[in-house]
């Protein structure tokens, strides 16, 4: 399971994650610390979560990301999620997601 | 149509939430459904036993089992998820969308809300400390122009 941090990467205070195929509770929890421990000793100012390789995502997803968003809140950072698919982003908007990060369903805009 | 069925029964832990969600998704695959709908009972299946892993064993070291009993007859999918761990207390409390009992833990809340918006029928019976029992149906609709 700890190949999901080989997807992780830092360049110019950004940190960019290619997301799994599937994002459960198991996948969230790896991703919440490392992500913690990268926010807070690199002084990212944003995140890219990179969909492009993911089909499924649960609630436990959304909870990793709301959670991120809270801390990028204390920086005055932001979030984007890029590559979406379309499930997965209508699974945002029931959750809200959609009002605080932005969600592109193709490229990066 | 003939009925179908199975169970499960595995350790409540997050190495298991993949092998028992894809469980279902093969178990259904004799109804024939559409790469959506599996994906939804996926995903209600993973809220279920998300649960159980999160809440339903806060404070047990071992003997945390989770059991899924599948049925499938007459082109619907029957789940059941049982626990036998610390319940529920108030379960429309805990149905509400974005309702978490763990904050800090940065759970959405959004649980119930996709179990129930994914599937046909959900009802959750809860004892506290005899555990909790979700039941849900789906129709899969490409197994109605099917005969058997």
């Amino acid at each position: 399971m700890n190949e999901i941090l080989e997807d992780i990467s830092v360049r110019n205070r950004t940190l960019s994650v290619l997301l799994p195929a599937e994002i459960d509770e198991q996948v969230s929890s790896i991703l919440r610390m490392e992500l913690d421990r990268q926010i807070s000793t690199k002084r990212i100012e944003r995140i890219v979560f990179d969909f492009a390789r993911t089909e499924w995502m649960d609630s436990s997803g959304l909870g990793m990301i709301l959670g991120r968003f809270k801390k990028m809140q204390f920086v005055k950072g932001c979030i984007r999620a890029i590559h979406v698919n379309q499930r997965i982003a209508s699974v945002m908007r029931m959750a809200g997601l959609h009002k605080i990060i932005s969600i592109n369903e193709g490229e990066e805009a | 149509m003939k009925k179908d069925q199975m169970k499960l029964i595995f350790e409540a832990s997050s190495s298991n939430e993949a092998f028992a969600r894809i469980s279902v998704a093969a178990f259904m695959t004799r109804l024939n459904p559409t790469v959506e709908e599996v994906a939804d009972v996926k995903t209600a299946v993973s809220e279920a036993v998300t649960n159980c892993i999160i809440h339903a064993y806060e404070g047990y070291e071992r003997d945390r089992p989770v059991e899924i009993c599948c049925t499938v007859q007459d082109g619907e999918i029957e789940v059941q998820i049982r626990d036998f761990g610390v319940g529920i207390e108030d379960v429309a409390l805990a149905m509400e969308p974005l309702y978490t009992s763990k904050p800090q833990l940065e759970r959405s809340g959004m649980g119930f809300a996709f179990m129930e918006a994914f599937m046909d029928a959900l009802e959750v019976e809860s004892k506290p400390k005899e555990g909790t029992c979700v039941r849900m149906k789906k129709k899969i609709r490409a197994s109605q122009t099917k005969g058997d």
